[in-house]
C-alpha cells in the first residue's frame, strides 16, 4: 500500500511507509527523534520559528517539555502577515508581504529579486503568480485557505512538501475511502484555485493516472483565486475606491453569478456525471463542501429523487465525500446535509452511498479521513496531541482538548510543520499515549478523533459588557 | 432568619432569587417548583457534583408574577412616606460588618460559592467585593437630592455636597447655541438645569452575570435615589442573571436581617428573556427599566419597550451595553525621583500598581476594566519612558496574579495574544513587555496605529491585557485614538494626571476632562477605582437624578473627585492594606 516518501533536507531518510508497519507503541520514540531534528533545522534557519520559539523559552535542542511550546496557532501562524504589514492585501504592500514571506520561510530567498516586483499589485492572485514566476527555481506553489472570511491564510510550499502531501492523500486518504485508479472521481471544486485540500486532490488524481484517462472531472467551471472567494464572501472589501467598487458592484455581481450560474451549472454537470456513472457502473467518488453537496441533492430532489425510493444508484465502491466543514452559517446541521444526500444517491446494492468526511487544514500536509465508524483518523507519522486551556499536553489515551500536531515528514524545508489547531476534539491513542484496548473499531490503528466531537472555538472569548467594538 | 439564607460550611445549595417575606409566605409554598442551575468552575454544567455549587429559582407564570407584583405594590402603598434617608446606608455598613474579614466564616462560604460560580477567584472577588467600601451610599443620596445648573452645560460644575464634577454634553444644535449667547449671564450659569420630576413607581432592572452583584447596584440606585428624592421606594423587580446569580441574594438575605421592611418592594429573580408574553407584560408595568446587558438584548428590550410604551405611559430607558475604558498616566508619574506624597514609595510603580488593579480587577470581563494606558512621554532627561512605566505594570501584575489570581485561567487565549504581538514586534515598533508563562500581557506599543489597527488593539485587550501606548501630548488621546471608537463604546477614564503638587484638580486636569467628556467618556476616577463605579456620578452618561427625572438629550461626564492626588494616595494605601490582610488560602 504505501509509497516511500523519503524527504532530504531536515531529516534523515524518514519514510511514510515505515509507521504502516511499525507498532503504535514503536512510533513515538520514531517521530520524537524526528520532530527534535526537524525542530533543530528550522530553528537555525527559520527566522519567524526561531524568535517565537525563543520566546517561549526554547532552544535549538527539544526537550520533551518543549513539545507543547513548538506549536503554532494554525489561525495565527501564516496570517499574521496582516498585523505585521499593516493590511489584509498583501497586493498593496508587495515589498513589506515579501519580507514577512522571508521571514517565514527556512530557506533563504534572494532579497535582490525583490526588485522585480511592482508597487502595488490589483490583486493578490497576480502578487502570488509574480511571486511563483521570480523564484520558480525554488519551485514554490503558494495556498491559500478558503478565505471566507476575507483574511486568507497564505502558505508557501515547494514542490517537496507538495508530494508529501499528495502522497498522503493517495495512502492515507483515498486508500483509506477505497478509492483507487479504477474510480471516477467528481470533484465538487474548482480545477484552478489555491485551496490547498483541492490542489492536493487534484494533484493526487494525477499521480494516480485518473486525469489522463479521463476519469477525473472539477465541476465548478471558474476559478477560484482568493479575491474572488474573498468578493464573494463579501466580509472584507479593501479600503478606498477599491474597496466601495467592490462592496457595490463586485459583491453583488459575484453573489448572483454564484447563485445563478456558477452553482446551478456545477450542480448540474455533477448530476449529468453521477448519471453516467450509473450506466457505466463505474465506482465513483464524489467530493466536495457540504453546502455544494447539499445543494446537489437539493436539486435531485426537486426533480423527484429522494421521493418514491427513486435515487441515482451508483456502482459499489461508490462513495460520497465531503471536506471544508460549514465555513459560514448554514440553516442545516452536517447530520441532515448527509441525510438529504443519502436520499438521492445509493449503490445499486439499494445501500445508501457511504457519506466519508474528510478533516484537514490549509497548514497540514496531511487530511484525516473518516471511517467506517465515522472517526476521523490521523496518519501514523503525525504525532497528534490534545492541549489544556493552558496550552499543555494532555495525559492520556482518550482526551478531549485543542488539537496539536507535529508532522516531522510533512515539514519539508519550508516551515516545520508543528501547529495547534482551532478545534476541540475527543482524540483517542494519540502518539504519546496508547492503548491497544482503544483501538478503532474500525481495525485502523493510529491516532484518531472521536465522531462528532470535532468543534471549532474562537481564539479570542468575548465577555461581559466588555464586549467587542 | 431568612429562609433563604442558611448559613453553613461547605454549602453548595444557593437561591438565585429574593423576595420579601409577604411576597415568600405567599409564593413559596411547599409545591412551588424551582428551576436549578449547577456550576463548577464558572460554567454550567448539567448536573451536580461534589465541587458544583447548585442554584434555584421558583418557577412562575403570569398569574404569579400577577400576584407577586400585586403584594410589593400594596407593601409601597402601606409605606409611610419616603425612606429615611440613614436607613439604606446603615443597614450597607451593617452588611459590611457581617461579610468583612477573609477570616469571616460567612464571608468565605460566600466567596467559595461566588468562586464556583463565576470562575473568578475567591481572593479576586475577596478584595473586589471587600472594598464595597469604596462605594457610597450616602453619596448616591446626596447626589440625587442635588440640584445641577447651567453651569455645567458649558463647564465641568461642581455638585453641591458631593466631591467632584458634572459637565452635560448636549447634541441639539438649538441647546448649544442658547447656551453660547447665554453664558455670559451669571443668572443663566446659575439657574437649575431644567428636568421634570418623573419618579418611577416601578423600576425594571436587568443584571448581567460577567460582573457580581449588578443585581445588588440596581437595587441600591432604586432605593438610594427615591430616598435621595425624597419619593417612595418604588417597586424594584431585578431580572438576575443565569451566569451569576447568589451574589445579589446573599447580599440582600442579609440586608433584610439587618433592616426586614427596607427591602419591601424589591424583588430578584430569573426569568426567561424569551418568555415574551411576560417580558411585555413586565415592561409594560414598568416606568423605568435599566439593562446592565449585552448590546442584543438591550436592543432586544429596546424593541419590547418601543412597542409596548404608550403617549400616555412613557417608559424611559437607560441601556448600559458594551463598553470600554482607559488609564491615562500623566508625565508627572515618569518624573525619576518622584515620590508618592507622604511616602517613599515611587511614584511611577504606585501608580503603575494601581492602574495596574484597574485591568486585573474582574480579568477585564467587565466594561469598567482598563484596557489602554495612555503614557503622556516628554522623553526629557530625569524621566522615565513608557518602557518602564510599562515594566512596572508588568511586576504589579505579576505580584497581582499571587494575591489576585484569575484562578480559572484560560492561558492559551494570552498565549494567542503573545504570539501576535511577538510577530507584529519582529519588524515594528512594538514590544512584548511580559513573558510566555505569565498569566497576563504587556505590550508596548509605539506603532503609527490607523483607527482600524487602534480598535483592534482594544479588542485584543482581555484577559489581563493591557496596551501600552505613549502619547506626547494628553490631547492626542481623545482626539488621535478615542475618536475612532465612538461615544456608544466609550465607558471610563481613570487618571493619574495633573501636578501631584497641586492639591485640587488643576486646570490642566480639567482641560483633559473637557476633551475626553466631549468625546463620550462619562465618567473620570483616579487610576486603582476604575473598576469601583460611584453610583453618586455618571453612569455611561446618566446620573442618579435621572432615574427620578427626565431632562433634555444628552449625556453626563463627571469627574469623581476634588483631589486626584490624596485620593491616589488613599487608594494605594487602601488596596495594599486589603491585599496584607488577607490570608494566603481561602
Amino acid at each position: 500500500m504505501a509509497v516511500a516518501t523519503t524527504i532530504e533536507g531536515p531529516l534523515t531518510k524518514l519514510e511514510a511507509a515505515d509507521f504502516w508497519h511499525m507498532a503504535p507503541s514503536e512510533r513515538e520514540p520514531v517521530l520524537l527523534q524526528a520532530i527534535a531534528e526537524a525542530h533543530a533545522w528550522h530553528y537555525e534557519r527559520n527566522p519567524a520559528y526561531r524568535r517565537l520559539v525563543q520566546t517561549r523559552g526554547v532552544g535549538p535542542q527539544l526537550r520533551g517539555a518543549d513539545l507543547s511550546r513548538v506549536l503554532r496557532t494554525t489561525a495565527q501562524a501564516f496570517k499574521s502577515y496582516i498585523n505585521v504589514i499593516g493590511s489584509a492585501f498583501p497586493q498593496q504592500r508587495p515589498q513589506a508581504f515579501l519580507h514577512w514571506l522571508a521571514d517565514n520561510l527556512s530557506v533563504p530567498l534572494p532579497r535582490e529579486r525583490f526588485q522585480q516586483f511592482e508597487p502595488s499589485y490589483g490583486s493578490l492572485e497576480a502578487l502570488l503568480q509574480q511571486f511563483e514566476a521570480v523564484f520558480d527555481d525554488f519551485g514554490f506553489e503558494v495556498t491559500t485557505s478558503s478565505g471566507t472570511s476575507g483574511r486568507a491564510t497564505i502558505m508557501v510550499r515547494d514542490r517537496q512538501t507538495v508530494d508529501v502531501a499528495v502522497d498522503c492523500f493517495v495512502q492515507a486518504t483515498l486508500a483509506f475511502l477505497g478509492v483507487g485508479s479504477k474510480h471516477n472521481a467528481i470533484f465538487m471544486m474548482p480545477r484552478q484555485t489555491r485551496i490547498a485540500m483541492a490542489r492536493t486532490a487534484r494533484f493526487a488524481t494525477k499521480r494516480l493516472g485518473m486525469q489522463e484517462n479521463g476519469q477525473v472531472h472539477f465541476t465548478i467551471p471558474f476559478p477560484a483565486d482568493p479575491d474572488r472567494v474573498r468578493i464573494r464572501a463579501g466580509r472584507t472589501f479593501q479600503p478606498g475606491w477599491r474597496g466601495a467598487i467592490e462592496r457595490r458592484f463586485t459583491h453583488r455581481i459575484a453573489q448572483w453569478m454564484d447563485e445563478h450560474y456558477v452553482q446551478p451549472r456545477a450542480v448540474n454537470q455533477t448530476i449529468e456525471l453521477l448519471k453516467q456513472a450509473e450506466q457505466t457502473k463505474a465506482p465513483t467518488l464524489l467530493f466536495g463542501g457540504l453546502v455544494q453537496l447539499h445543494a446537489l441533492s437539493q436539486k435531485l430532489q426537486s426533480e423527484g429523487y429522494g421521493t418514491n425510493g427513486q435515487k441515482i444508484q451508483l456502482p459499489s465502491d461508490s462513495l460520497v465525500g465531503t471536506g471544508g466543514g460549514l465555513k459560514e452559517l448554514y440553516p442545516y446541521s452536517p447530520e441532515r446535509i448527509r441525510r438529504d444526500i443519502q436520499s438521492v444517491l445509493a449503490l445499486e446494492s439499494g445501500e445508501p452511498v457511504p457519506v466519508r468526511d474528510v478533516m484537514g487544514m490549509a497548514e497540514a500536509n496531511w487530511a484525516a479521513p473518516q471511517c467506517i465508524e465515522g472517526n476521523y483518523h490521523l496518519p501514523p507519522w503525525v504525532y497528534a496531541v490534545a492541549l489544556d486551556d493552558d496550552d499543555e499536553i494532555l495525559p492520556g489515551p482518550d482526551v478531549v482538548g485543542l488539537l496539536g500536531f507535529l508532522d516531522p515528514l510533512g515539514s519539508g524545508r519550508l516551515f516545520p510543520s508543528f501547529f495547534k489547531s482551532t478545534d476541540q476534539v475527543r482524540l483517542v491513542n494519540g502518539t504519546s499515549h496508547y492503548d491497544p484496548g482503544l483501538c478503532c473499531p474500525c481495525g485502523h490503528d493510529t491516532p484518531y478523533l472521536v465522531n462528532g466531537t470535532i468543534r471549532r472555538i474562537d481564539l479570542l472569548e468575548e465577555a461581559g459588557c466588555a464586549g467587542q467594538l | 432568619m431568612p429562609a433563604n439564607c442558611r448559613m453553613r460550611s461547605m454549602r453548595q445549595q444557593y437561591d438565585g432569587f429574593w423576595f420579601p417575606r409577604s411576597v415568600r409566605d405567599e409564593l413559596l409554598k411547599p409545591e412551588r417548583r424551582f428551576e436549578v442551575l449547577h456550576f463548577r468552575d464558572g460554567t454550567l454544567v448539567p448536573e451536580a457534583g461534589s465541587d458544583t455549587v447548585t442554584v434555584r429559582y421558583p418557577r412562575m407564570d403570569l398569574d404569579d408574577w400577577q400576584q407577586a407584583l400585586e403584594i410589593v405594590h400594596r407593601n409601597r402603598a402601606d409605606a409611610q412616606g419616603a425612606l429615611h434617608p440613614e436607613r439604606l446606608p446603615r443597614a450597607m455598613a451593617q452588611l459590611q460588618a457581617l461579610w468583612a474579614g477573609s477570616q469571616n466564616a460567612i464571608w468565605r462560604d460566600v466567596l467559595k460559592a461566588l468562586e464556583t460560580c463565576t470562575g473568578h477567584s475567591a481572593k479576586m472577588l475577596d478584595m473586589a467585593l471587600g472594598l464595597l467600601e469604596l462605594i457610597s451610599v450616602e453619596d448616591l443620596q446626596q447626589a440625587t437630592a442635588s440640584q445641577l445648573t447651567n453651569e455645567a452645560r458649558a463647564a465641568f460644575a461642581s455638585m453641591s455636597g458631593l466631591p467632584g464634577r458634572v459637565r452635560f454634553f448636549t447634541d441639539e444644535l438649538m441647546s448649544n447655541l442658547a447656551t453660547q449667547a447665554l453664558w455670559r449671564f451669571k443668572s443663566y450659569r446659575n439657574r437649575s438645569m431644567r428636568s421634570e420630576r418623573q419618579p418611577a413607581s416601578m423600576m425594571l432592572g436587568y443584571a448581567a452575570g460577567n460582573v457580581p452583584g449588578t443585581g445588588l447596584l440596581l437595587t441600591l440606585l432604586g432605593l438610594a435615589t427615591a430616598a435621595g428624592a425624597g419619593e417612595k421606594p418604588p417597586v424594584i423587580l431585578i431580572r438576575n442573571s443565569r451566569r451569576e446569580p447568589i451574589f445579589t441574594a446573599l447580599a440582600l438575605s442579609a440586608i433584610e436581617m439587618v433592616d426586614p421592611r427596607l427591602l419591601n418592594t424589591t424583588m430578584v429573580t430569573v426569568w426567561d428573556h424569551g418568555d415574551r408574553d411576560l417580558q411585555e407584560s413586565l415592561i409594560a408595568q414598568a416606568d423605568l427599566i435599566i439593562a446592565a446587558a449585552s448590546d442584543e438584548t438591550i436592543g432586544e428590550l429596546g424593541a419590547i419597550v418601543r412597542r409596548v410604551s404608550k403617549r400616555t405611559k412613557r417608559i424611559r430607558f437607560h441601556r448600559h451595553g458594551h463598553k470600554v475604558s482607559f488609564s491615562t498616566i500623566g508625565r508627572a508619574c515618569l518624573e525619576v525621583g518622584r515620590q508618592m506624597p507622604d511616602s517613599e514609595i515611587a511614584l511611577i510603580d504606585a501608580v503603575a500598581y494601581l492602574a495596574a488593579i484597574d485591568v486585573a480587577l474582574w480579568n477585564q470581563q467587565g466594561c469598567l476594566s482598563s484596557r489602554v494606558h495612555f503614557v503622556e512621554e516628554t522623553g526629557d532627561p530625569g524621566t522615565h519612558s513608557a518602557e518602564d512605566y510599562g515594566r512596572a505594570v508588568v511586576e504589579s501584575l505579576r505580584e497581582l496574579n499571587q494575591t489576585m489570581p484569575k484562578a480559572n485561567t484560560r492561558r492559551r487565549q494570552i498565549h494567542n495574544l503573545f504570539d501576535r504581538y511577538q510577530a507584529v514586534a519582529a519588524s515594528n515598533p512594538l514590544q512584548v513587555l511580559s513573558e510566555y508563562d505569565d498569566d497576563f500581557l504587556v505590550v508596548l506599543d509605539r506603532r503609527d496605529l490607523t483607527g482600524e489597527q487602534f480598535r483592534e488593539l482594544v479588542n485584543g485587550c482581555q484577559g489581563r491585557t493591557v496596551a501600552i501606548v505613549p502619547v506626547t501630548d494628553l490631547m492626542e488621546v481623545p482626539h488621535r485614538y478615542l475618536k475612532h471608537l465612538g461615544r456608544q463604546h466609550l465607558q471610563s477614564m481613570s487618571v493619574a494626571v495633573g501636578d501631584p503638587d497641586t492639591v485640587e484638580t488643576d486646570a490642566e486636569l480639567l482641560q483633559y476632562a473637557e476633551a475626553l467628556g466631549a468625546m463620550g467618556i462619562a465618567s473620570i476616577r483616579t487610576v486603582g477605582r476604575g473598576a469601583f463605579p460611584q453610583l453618586a456620578y455618571s453612569w455611561d452618561g446618566l446620573l442618579p437624578l435621572d432615574l427620578v427625572a427626565s431632562r433634555q438629550r444628552g449625556y453626563f461626564t463627571s469627574i469623581e473627585f476634588n483631589e486626584p492626588w490624596s485620593q491616589i494616595s488613599e487608594t494605594y494605601s487602601l488596596i495594599k492594606q486589603a491585599t496584607q490582610d488577607r490570608t494566603p488560602e481561602q
